[in-house]
This record gives C-alpha cells, sequence and structure tokens, in this order.
C-alpha cells in the first residue's frame, strides 16, 4: 500500500485545509515533499504569470471574408465598365450629331427627291411603258392613230373623223375619240 | 482581506476617488483573466464602479469595499460571458494589449518564464470552465480564501475544492515537465 497523499491532499495541504496526520506525512516523506514543492512552485508560477499582463501576441492578418475581398474588385470593375459605356456611348451620340446633315440640306434633299419622282412619273414612265415605239417599221395604219400623231406634230386635234358640226364637239370631247378606239 | 469602512452616508466624491484608485487595477485584471479581452475587461470595471456609485447611497453598515468590489467583478464578468455577443465574441482572436498595472518585482522564476510558457499558461486558463476559471482565479491569482470564494461564487466550500482541483491538475499540464 503506498502511503503517499494523493494530489488533492496535496492542495489540501497547500489550502491549509488538510488534516493533521496528511501534514505530518507530508512534513516526513521525502517523495510527498517534493511533490508539495513541485506544486507550491508550480501555483505560485502559475499565480505570477497571470497576475501579470498577458503577452502580446504577434500580430498576424487578419483574413477578411471572401465576399469582402472580391467587393473592391467588383466594385472597380462595374465602375470601369460604366466607364467605358458611358464614354462610348458619348462617343456614339457624337458621331451621329456629327454626321447627321443639316436641316436645310434635308430640305433640299426632300426638294431633290419630290423633283426626281415628278420627273419619273412624267418623263420616264411614258417612254418605258409607251406603246408608240418609233422604230417599228410596220406602223399602223390606222387612220386615227395617223391622224392623233399629225395633230399633235401639227398642236391641234386631230380633224380626221369630224365632220363640220362636230369639229368643235370632238374638240371638246377627248373622251369620244377613246370610245372610239374601243370600238375598233 | 480589505479594510472595514464604515459606511454612513452617500460615499463621497474624494472616498470614491480613493475607492477608484486602490481597487481599479485589481478589479481591471480579475475582469481581464474572467473574460480574456482587455477592451471588455475595461468597460466590465467601469461597470463595477459605476455600480458602487450607485448601490453607496442605500448602504449601511460595516462594508469591505474590496470584497464588495470583487463579487460585484465577478457577477459583471459572469453576465457578460452569458450575453449572446460576447459568445459570438468569444469565438473571435483575442487581442491582448499591455496594461499598466501595479507591477511586483520579478523574481527567478519569473525571469526564466519564457514566452512560449506564459501564452500556454494563458492558454490553458481559457479551456478551463467558466465556474473552474472564477475559483482558480480569485484562490491562487487574487489570493481570496477558499471559504472567501465560496461565499462570493454562492458555492459550498467542497465544490469550490473539487473545481479548484479540477482546475490546478489542469492548469499545471501548461507548464509540461516542471511538475
Amino acid at each position: 500500500m503506498n502511503p503517499c497523499v494523493s494530489e488533492e491532499v496535496l492542495l489540501s495541504v497547500y489550502d491549509g485545509d488538510a488534516s493533521p496526520e496528511a501534514r505530518a506525512h507530508v512534513a516526513k516523506c521525502q517523495i510527498c515533499t517534493m511533490r508539495y514543492e513541485h506544486l507550491v512552485k508550480d501555483l505560485k508560477l502559475l499565480g505570477q504569470v497571470l497576475r501579470d499582463p498577458p503577452p502580446q501576441p504577434a500580430p498576424r492578418p487578419v483574413p477578411q471574408p471572401v465576399v469582402r475581398r472580391w467587393f473592391p474588385l467588383v466594385v472597380t470593375s462595374a465602375a470601369t465598365a460604366g466607364l467605358v459605356w458611358g464614354y462610348m456611348q458619348w462617343t456614339a451620340g457624337w458621331r451621329l450629331e456629327s454626321s447627321r446633315p443639316p436641316l436645310s440640306t434635308v430640305r433640299a434633299n426632300e426638294v431633290r427627291d419630290e423633283d426626281l419622282a415628278r420627273f419619273f412619273s412624267q418623263a420616264v414612265g411614258p417612254a418605258v411603258f409607251s406603246t408608240m415605239e418609233l422604230g417599228v417599221t410596220d406602223f399602223p395604219e390606222r387612220a386615227t392613230n395617223l391622224a392623233y400623231v399629225r395633230a399633235a406634230l401639227d398642236g391641234g386635234w386631230p380633224q380626221e373623223r369630224c365632220s363640220g358640226e362636230q369639229t368643235r364637239g370632238c374638240e371638246n370631247d377627248p373622251f369620244a375619240l377613246l370610245f372610239d378606239e374601243e370600238e375598233h | 482581506m480589505g479594510d472595514p469602512v464604515r459606511v454612513t452616508d452617500d460615499i463621497s466624491h474624494e472616498r470614491f476617488e480613493d475607492l477608484y484608485r486602490a481597487h481599479y487595477g485589481r478589479i481591471m485584471r480579475l475582469c481581464r483573466l474572467l473574460l480574456h479581452d482587455t477592451q471588455e475587461a475595461e468597460e466590465a470595471a467601469q461597470e463595477v464602479f459605476l455600480k458602487l456609485l450607485r448601490v453607496s447611497k442605500g448602504l449601511t453598515g460595516v462594508m469591505v469595499w474590496e470584497a464588495w468590489l470583487t463579487r460585484v467583478a465577478v457577477n459583471t464578468c459572469r453576465d457578460r460571458r452569458r450575453s449572446w455577443w460576447w459568445r459570438s465574441k468569444r469565438g473571435n482572436e483575442m487581442e491582448w494589449q499591455t496594461l499598466q498595472l501595479p507591477s511586483i518585482a520579478p523574481s527567478p522564476e519569473e525571469v526564466t518564464v519564457s514566452r512560449e510558457q506564459r501564452e500556454r499558461i494563458w492558454h490553458f486558463l481559457r479551456r478551463l470552465s467558466s465556474r473552474q476559471q472564477e475559483v482558480f482565479v480569485l484562490r491562487y491569482v487574487e489570493g481570496w480564501t477558499g471559504e472567501e470564494v465560496a461565499e462570493f461564487l454562492e458555492m459550498t466550500p467542497g465544490s469550490v475544492k473539487r473545481h479548484l482541483f479540477r482546475a490546478v491538475q489542469h492548469m499545471r499540464q501548461a507548464l509540461g515537465g516542471r511538475s
């Protein structure tokens, strides 16, 4: 049987709560005396260290959260993209403004278009879609057409089928000729 | 421990300043040991003396201010540890700063303690349970008797002894091969 006291009893001896027998044993036993001295030394050292200010740890870089770490990059990228987009929009608008003709020029172009349309409808149209071709050899021997051509060259109305009483009517009613052509 | 003071009236301004000057460093150290955060400990110590200023108006009889302040400091730190924001903060890295306390002349033992060993001791203290920290600090750092610690913490002396023994066993491991 080991007569040495336990650690708890040793602590009681230190606190002054141990029994006289335990204190006497610690005083006599070399092993327990050494254990007790170790305990007292440790407790004093612990108390001394903890009474002093705690050691200041070496400064370590605080790791930032991923969101915080990427936040400046995202904001910078967005701002840069916005600036580039805005610059492109501004330059595009500026180019459009510079390439747009002045209002007077537009109106001149519109007038020119109207003239061109009138030219096509009055000059080119009849020339292209005309039924009369001057180079045709078998010119129709239709008295009516021939009379009209001659009358046109003379600057008047055809007189071929107009009788004396009808001359005034033929001059005044050019549609009668149209109906006459349909009869043929 | 401490000098009993007869309280017959409100604490005068001079008396409050004397108490503050005499006990602030010790109360601050106790709060730092129990909270492991210098800034929190400063706030807790300020709160303790604010309570002293408020409560003293209704106190009569003989008061041992040192014991009263210690008890209030332990309860204040306990309240702070129980709050949710302190628990969330405790997970973060503690920032330790050097505090100017009444210095004691370094013993040869202290000189031999390396920085790593001191950090190890503080680390082991933080790993104790809250109750074991309170018991160990009050008994072996602040120097109160077992009966006084039991009275401060409203525990039985037997319970204090059990907590003390476990705390001492744990803390001696921090010293490695010394024991």
